[in-house]
């Protein structure tokens, strides 16, 4: 708590500094945007050494932890020379709207970046504990496990196939459940953190059960263990995948805001005659 | 079959211990001589000779006077016998807990080196302590050697040309295991300077002189509990054992709630577990290691009014653990009484935390993570599997990752396949040639890749499953090929990133601040990193 006040406190304090700085030298009648625009574009490649430093994890160049603390509040503090560089205001030609899109597509997908890598982790461990039935694992290990399911329901499957039994559980699992093993699913209501679409199979399980003998009915009681197991392993494949996918976006659109920011310094120097 | 370049495999004593093997005519002399104690030759098999076992794994060190041979703290795991000349082991680690000093270990194995050379070398470190002075034929360290601790003292050569043989660990475990002679008279030394030694560590008997402690040692008794090699035995235990179940009626019971208590238990080595049992349901209260005490509190008591004092709790061996008995009266005279003097208590044993999260404590030593001592852990609840740690640690390694980012869970916590650099690491006890060893300074267990001959014998003992085996590839990146068409392997393992500053780079590469390296032993810690309700 202490480290989030100071840190706060500093970047505040770097904020007002940069205020009083521009409104100086505006006093002195110059052009301030020339200044504030130098110390964002410098503040924006001060937020690319954090890709440096991961690009080689194993050097000693200090902890990546606070790598990234620097480069979320240098983020903040890039936010505000932004605004002040721009005077609050929308752009008016199509380049500087294209740069403006872009940074701010950079902010907010670093934001909820951020809210998402402080908030899932602590957020899946709670469901685990309180209704998971799969063990909490990593993103990688998803697919084995998911394949692992699908075996063990397939060869559930398989065992009530004889020629004297009857095939509608079989069928069941090939119109209905067959896909559901298969792939990820129900993806949008793991993002809402709905339990709707289990309890329709689980439904449809129970419709099963009053139709069957004995024997299919055990089967079927334990392919509704299995249907929950995948159904936790989607929620986590979903959750998990979010915490992925962020990233997709934040880091395409960084190298794009970079190339238009050159790019619109080049024009600015092209179309002016410099510090007045 | 794989591409690959053929190689004859290394075997065990392609590269000799030491600077040079020993001498044929010294080697003839130790067999010769009653050097090793009645040791006989026809014990041992044709294909490991002890003429073999004595060239190949002992070496002959030639010492100045003031040469220190190990200093306390380091973690040399050789035994000695003096051939020729004298050696001073001081009483050092003794007398700084008799001064209440805190012990410095690792400064003392660091500045071992130091001490050897100019500055000021022989008369300090022969008079700078009290010291035992050992003669010709005299074995000494092979406490430290059968458990795998740190030296508890310095020895120091006595004379100009003083002569050592120098049994490296893998020696002298098969010296131990093919000679009775040998084993019984290491065993002896080994139970009788436990005693003595453990006395003095322990810092209970700082107030009395050494001679009493030494009449106080004869009335004091060494047992063992448990297996030296517990680690098979667990690792069998453990294959049918789901996670969460505990295992506390597997482990060899010291003492039962409610017996009575003759003596107070002062842990010499390993570890045990402090058992309460409520409803014929025995649950884990805390642990105890190396100088913890057990059964103080109740023979006070006992003293105190006139009963018999009976054990308020239970106590069970952890792996394996040699406890020192000390009889009722000498606890009365000695600890009691001392403690009044020194106007306060007996400090309680660190691992029984009140605070702490029992159902924390049970995961920790079900799973033997009380021999941790650089666990890596990772916080659930913060990590975001970025793999960032993996990276690092392959960064660090030549592309290739020394853990597995998986592992045993409780609430947030995941305890991951790293090596932990155990206190009592049985990895390295089968080890032929000695390959993976401690950093004498550091005390982390690391693998000599040029002795390393892939026999998997570390990775199949260590109990933790922690150590891989992987394909050695020749220069050219192809895989070196035996000729019976196997291919070369090697142990490959967490070494926290020896030789690189930093420390561990997995650590330093966490974004989150998700994973860290702690010795688990601090349950304080450990429990701190549990979210609170």
């Amino acid at each position: 708590m202490f480290g989030v006040a100071r840190n706060t406190m500093v970047t505040l304090g770097a904020i007002v500094a940069v205020y009083w700085l521009i409104s100086f030298y505006s006093t002195a009648l110059r052009d301030p945007r020339f200044l504030d625009g130098w110390i964002l574009t410098a503040a924006m490649f001060g937020q690319l050494l954090f890709h440096v430093r991961k690009k080689f994890p194993a050097s000693p160049l200090g902890r990546v932890s606070i790598w990234l603390k620097m480069h979320i509040y240098l983020g903040y503090f890039v936010v505000a020379v932004f605004l002040l560089h721009t005077s609050f205001s929308f752009p008016e030609t199509t380049l500087e709207w294209a740069l403006w899109i872009m940074f701010a597509l950079v902010v907010v997908s670093g934001l909820v970046g951020q809210y998402l890598t402080s908030s899932i982790p602590g957020k899946l461990q709670q469901q685990h504990a309180e209704q998971m039935t799969f063990e909490q694992m990593t993103f990688e290990q998803i697919p084995t496990a998911r394949l692992n399911l699908f075996r063990e329901v397939n060869a559930l499957v398989l065992d009530t196939v004889t020629p004297e039994g009857s095939s509608e559980v079989s069928d069941f699992y090939v119109n209905r459940l067959r896909g559901y093993f298969r792939r990820p699913q129900n993806l949008r209501a793991h993002l809402r953190g709905s339990r709707r679409p289990l309890e329709r199979i689980n439904g449809e399980i129970s419709d099963l059960e009053r139709r069957v003998n004995a024997p299919d009915r055990e089967t079927l009681s334990s392919i509704r263990k299995l249907v929950t197991a995948k159904y936790d392993l989607d929620h986590q494949y979903t959750v998990q995948g979010l915490l992925h996918s962020w990233l997709f976006v934040h880091v395409p659109a960084t190298y794009s805001l970079i190339v238009l920011s050159i790019l619109h310094v080049a024009v600015v120097y092209a179309y002016s005659s410099g510090v007045q | 079959m794989a591409q690959g370049n053929l190689v004859r495999r290394p075997q065990r004593w392609d590269a000799a211990f030491g600077r040079e093997r020993i001498h044929a005519d010294w080697v003839k002399l130790i067999l010769s001589s009653r050097i090793l104690g009645d040791i006989d030759a026809a014990d041992f098999p044709d294909d490991l000779s002890l003429a073999d076992i004595i060239t190949n794994d002992c070496a002959i060190r030639w010492c100045s006077r003031g040469e220190i041979v190990y200093a306390a703290g380091s973690y040399q795991t050789s035994i000695f016998v003096v051939l020729n000349g004298g050696v001073r082991v001081s009483d050092e680690a003794g007398t700084e807990a008799a001064t209440g000093q805190t012990v410095m270990p690792k400064l003392n194995a660091w500045l071992s080196p130091l001490l050897q050379g100019k500055f000021g070398r022989a008369e300090t470190n022969v008079t700078r302590f009290p010291t035992v002075r050992l003669g010709r034929y005299e074995m000494f360290g092979e406490v430290e050697a059968m458990t795998r601790t740190p030296r508890s003292n310095t020895a120091v050569a006595d004379v100009d040309r003083t002569a050592l043989l120098e049994i490296t660990w893998p020696g002298a475990r098969e010296l131990l295991h093919w000679s009775d002679a040998f084993r019984y008279s290491v065993e002896e030394l080994y139970r009788a300077r436990s005693v003595e030694v453990g006395l003095k560590e322990s810092g209970l008997f700082a107030h009395v002189d050494p001679e009493t402690l030494v009449a106080i040692a004869q009335q004091c008794s060494f047992e063992r509990h448990g297996s030296f090699d517990w680690s098979h035995l667990y690792q069998r235990e453990n294959a049918g054992r789901q996670q969460g179940e505990q295992v506390i009626g597997q482990e060899p019971l010291i003492i039962e709630q409610g017996h009575y208590l003759e003596d107070m238990f002062l842990i010499r080595a390993g570890f045990a577990r402090v058992t309460e049992t409520v409803h014929d349901n025995e649950s884990s209260v805390g642990f105890l290691e190396s100088g913890d005490v057990f059964g103080l509190t109740e023979i006070e008591e006992g003293l105190l009014f006139g009963s018999h004092p009976q054990a308020a709790r239970g106590l069970r061996s952890v792996g394996y653990t040699d406890l020192i008995r000390i009889p009722e009266h000498i606890v009365g005279r000695f600890i009691l009484s001392g403690s009044k003097r020194r106007g306060g208590g007996v400090a309680s044993a660190p691992g029984q935390v009140s605070h702490a999260d029992l159902s924390l404590l049970d995961f920790v030593v079900d799973n033997r993570f009380i021999n941790a001592t650089n666990a890596m852990v990772i916080d659930t609840t913060r990590c975001v599997g970025c793999d960032d740690c993996v990276r690092a640690c392959a960064a660090a390694h030549d592309g290739i990752p020394r853990f597995v980012r998986t592992g045993r869970t409780h609430a947030n916590l995941m305890v991951t396949s790293a090596c932990m650099h155990c206190t009592d690491p049985v990895c390295l006890i089968d080890c032929p040639t000695g390959a993976i060893h401690r950093d004498v300074f550091s005390g982390s267990v690391v693998i000599d890749d040029d002795t390393c001959i892939g026999c998997a014998t570390c990775s199949s003992a260590c109990p933790y499953n922690n150590i891989q085996m992987r394909e050695v590839t020749g220069p050219d990146g192809a895989i070196l090929i035996d000729e019976d068409g196997s291919t070369h392997l090697k142990a490959t393992k967490c070494d926290l990133c020896a030789g690189q500053s930093g420390g561990p780079a997995c650590q330093r590469a966490c974004p989150h601040d998700a994973l860290t390296r702690i010795d688990i032993r601090d349950l304080d810690i450990l429990s701190d990193q549990q979210p609170r309700v």
